[in-house]
């Protein structure tokens, strides 16, 4: 049995011919070789072979940088939301690590390439190295501190007092000190760093948090080793440390003010996240279609059994859920004219609240699927495995459950004090 | 009180069924784990080597392999039922260190409890103890993978159905010999690195426990072990058995009600396994969380949301831990749990052991979730447990097989179930 999950049925998720490029890009370059993937977390070479044709020769590197530098300009099409849904969804059936390593490549850059701010100094600096010919190109958004996990993704309740990472004005340049831990494609990835520094330290003033950005090679850039971790193997995180590192004024993202509710609104995006976990649910159903149909438990094949039946049927039945979540919200992200902006606390919230549903949803599913292998359910060549380790990370990210639950029910029941 | 590990004394258990011997173990075991793994975690993490050098240390040199066999058959002489409460002490211990090192084991120590508590019957006489006790429990340290029942495959001959799953290897005998075959079968651990398979197969009109040296003739491996989630000290591969021969002795033919005993001890001891599994996650948690403040001060435990994630670590475990301690006293003294048969520990096995495992990986996954990124990162080892009980889950069915067995004892569901 050869079946694929039907995504074309609902006009929130179009069938478009974006979904069969990254389909394919899939299938022939990742899904044939990540069950290799978990022994080269520390070299990633075999990493980049499959993102040099996808960021090199079909382009998606430039996806972000306007048209007028050379590239898509993706940042501004029209549902950005729905565009960024359809292609990580898509990734993520192949390997969810790649995917993150991918997304967080844009997301800072979304701080500067999107409506109705832009730092076009800052792109043009930019676009010659993601255009290039034959280098890979990332980027990266560097938030979280040793001191306080989460506390710096919480804007509207800390309003950045608790950042540690300084940037302090001199002539024509920031100055950088500070310390992060676990970005997305730390480790020598990034070419460049979306630092999320205070010019104020100990301030909650919104106008103090600053977001900057640091390319790898200067002076004073540091970063550790990989961290070994259980899953998503292709995303490499480790410690950053900045000391006096020196970039020009226009490197912070939009100024004061801005750079804040940017902030915000780039977290919000973020929450569209929750479909990386989808993605590996349209694999793993691919996967019990054909181990339920091949395999038999007392003498019938496992679909058959009615108990293993109605396990697979809670399975299906979360796909549809989550799915119709994500692309709602990812609908909702499109049309800020429609719903408010993205950085507003009743946008943030509905988005973090659909982010751990879908998480929660979806990891549980994977980890029934996961038993209903049974003896089976381990192995990685059965692939369902290395999706459960890679999707706890992504319910684990951006402040996991007890931030979402906090921020939704700030909003919901008007909590005061939370 | 006499103190194993910290962590272990802030969960209760029932006292009274302590003993001399089972303090003493749990000490030693204790011992064993802080010094063989918990304080070069680090420096090892999951390489194989150590992971064996240690379990060989705790087989042979601090002697669990021999316990639970009689004196007469050269072993310690504690024998099993009334040993399964101090055995399960010994295995909270163990899986406190290391699962993976605990499950294998536990492969080994359940089939010794079974072949020695006389409840197979008096053809496992003294003679064939003694022979599988100096063949494979004796001297130098050996691994044991069982082969049970399990899934099948479609558009193979129906194969005979054991509690619900399906043989995976056939049994004939053939004058003073057993004729075991089998294609790609799966066992429940160490398949790549065991010395004997313990083999639940049909014969013609019964089930027979085999047992299998691995380097008799016509045992095939796979070249190479098995990628697996967790519990990587156990080494697994599919197996197939080409018309294997082996003596008479080596075939123990058991009723039905025999191999629910079998997986009775199995359920025992992965039970205990997980609970301290989890006990070691919650001093994980607790090492994390101690000084650690959020929202720019407020100390992490003082938080309600946090607490109430906490509690549910602790319960899990206080609940898991009393359940796991009362199997294994209903196993070793059943009337005082008025427990008719084997039938009806095996369903008290399979309801308890399984919902202890459940809880307590459920505790630590909502734990590693407090510990974010850091309880995923391997430095924690919170990961390890994490995928360690996952993988025992799956490889002890999963939850239906468990509810189908229970549903035909309680309902009288056919067997269809």
């Amino acid at each position: 049995m050869n079946k694929s999950y039907n995504f074309s049925t609902h006009r929130t998720m179009p069938a478009t011919t974006l979904r069969t490029m990254m389909r394919n890009w899939v299938d022939t370059y990742v899904r044939p070789r990540r069950r290799n993937f978990d022994e080269h977390w520390d070299s990633h070479e075999i990493f980049d072979e499959a993102l040099k044709v996808l960021m090199i020769d079909i382009g998606w590197q430039r996806a972000f940088i306007p048209p007028e530098f050379g590239g898509w300009g993706a940042g501004n099409v029209a549902n950005v939301g729905t565009f960024c849904t359809v292609v990580f969804e898509e990734m993520s059936r192949g390997d969810l690590g790649l995917n993150i390593a991918f997304a967080s490549g844009y997301w800072s850059q979304l701080m500067i390439a999107m409506k109705p701010e832009y730092n076009l100094k800052l792109l043009a600096d930019m676009a010659p190295l993601a255009l290039s010919k034959d280098k890979l190109y990332f980027g990266g958004l560097f938030m979280t501190e040793p001191q306080g996990g989460s506390d710096i993704e919480n804007v509207d309740l800390i309003h950045g007092r608790t950042i540690r990472t300084t940037a302090r004005r001199d002539g024509d340049e920031w100055v950088i000190n500070g310390h992060k831990l676990w970005p997305s494609n730390s480790g020598g990835v990034a070419n460049i760093h979306g630092v999320v520094c205070t010019t104020n330290p100990g301030s909650s003033n919104d106008d103090d948090i600053a977001f900057i950005f640091v390319p790898d090679d200067l002076p004073g850039v540091t970063q550790g080793k990989p961290y070994e971790k259980a899953g998503v193997a292709s995303d490499k995180n480790s410690d950053v440390w900045y000391e006096d590192v020196r970039v020009p004024l226009y490197y912070r993202a939009l100024g004061p003010g801005k750079d804040a509710l940017r902030y915000k609104e780039v977290m919000c995006l973020g929450m569209l996240t929750a479909i990386f976990n989808v993605g590996p649910m349209l694999d793993i159903y691919e996967k019990l279609c054909d181990f339920c149909s091949c395999k038999t438990l007392h003498g019938r094949p496992l679909k058959e059994h009615e108990a293993v039946a109605a396990e697979l049927a809670e399975i299906a039945a979360g796909i549809e859920a989550c799915r119709n979540s994500v692309y709602s919200l990812a609908a909702i992200l499109d049309r800020p004219d429609l719903y408010g902006p993205r950085w507003s606390h009743k946008i943030m919230a509905k988005a973090r609240l659909t982010k751990m549903f879908v998480c929660d949803r979806t990891y549980q599913d994977a980890s029934r699927a996961m038993n209903i292998l049974q003896e089976y359910g381990a192995d990685r060549e059965w692939d369902i495995e290395k999706h459960w380790r890679d999707m706890k990370m992504v319910q684990l990210w951006l402040g996991g459950k007890q931030l979402a639950q906090m921020e939704g029910a700030r909003y919901f029941y008007d909590c005061q004090t939370l | 009180m006499i103190s194993t590990s910290p962590t272990m004394d802030y969960f209760p258990y029932p006292k009274e069924w302590e003993t001399e011997e089972s303090n003493s173990m749990a000490q030693t075991v204790a011992r064993w784990a802080n010094q063989e793994l918990i304080t070069k975690r680090l420096e090892f993490r999951e390489v194989f080597q150590h992971q064996m050098k240690a379990l060989d240390l705790l087989s042979r040199e601090l002697g669990l392999d021999e316990m639970v066999w009689s004196v007469e058959s050269g072993g310690s002489g504690l024998l099993a039922p009334t040993v399964a409460t101090t055995l399960v002490r010994g295995y909270e211990e163990m899986g406190r260190a290391d699962p993976g090192i605990a499950f294998v084991s536990a492969m080994k120590m359940s089939l010794a409890c079974f072949l020695t508590e006389g409840i197979i019957g008096p053809h496992v006489t003294d003679e064939i103890k003694r022979a599988v006790f100096s063949a494979f429990y004796a001297g130098e340290m050996k691994l044991v993978s069982l082969i049970l029942p399990g899934l099948g495959d479609c558009g193979q001959p129906a194969r005979a159905v054991i509690c619900g799953k399906e043989a995976q290897a056939t049994v004939d005998r053939k004058g003073d010999t057993w004729v075991v075959h089998a294609k790609q079968a799966r066992p429940m651990n160490s398949g790549y690195d065991a010395q004997m398979y313990g083999i639940i197969a049909a014969a013609s009109n019964e089930i027979v426990l085999v047992l299998v040296p691995a380097d008799a003739k016509g045992v095939k491996k796979a070249s190479e072990p098995l990628k697996t989630t967790g519990l990587l000290a156990s080494r697994n591969c599919s197996v197939d058995f080409l018309d294997v021969v082996v003596p008479l002795d080596y075939g123990l033919p058991i009723s039905l009600a025999a191999y629910k005993r079998l997986l009775t001890w199995i359920d025992l001891f992965c039970g205990a396994v997980a609970v301290g599994s989890a006990m070691d996650t919650f001093a994980i948690l607790k090492n994390w969380a101690d000084n650690r403040v959020i929202k720019g001060g407020m100390p992490f435990y003082d938080n309600p949301m946090l607490a109430a994630v906490l509690a549910q670590l602790a319960m899990a475990i206080m609940n898991s831990r009393l359940l796991v301690h009362s199997l294994a006293r209903a196993m070793a003294q059943p009337d005082v749990f008025g427990i008719r048969n084997v039938e009806d520990c095996f369903v008290l096995a399979q309801s308890t052991a399984g919902k202890a495992i459940l809880d307590c990986f459920h505790g630590m996954d909502r734990g590693m979730e407090l510990m974010a990124s850091a309880g995923y990162s391997k430095e924690w080892n919170l990961e390890k447990h994490w995928r360690d009980l996952k993988t025992m889950q799956a490889y002890l069915g999963g939850g239906i097989p468990a509810q189908m067995d229970v549903a035909r004892a309680f309902f009288g569901s056919g067997g269809n179930v």
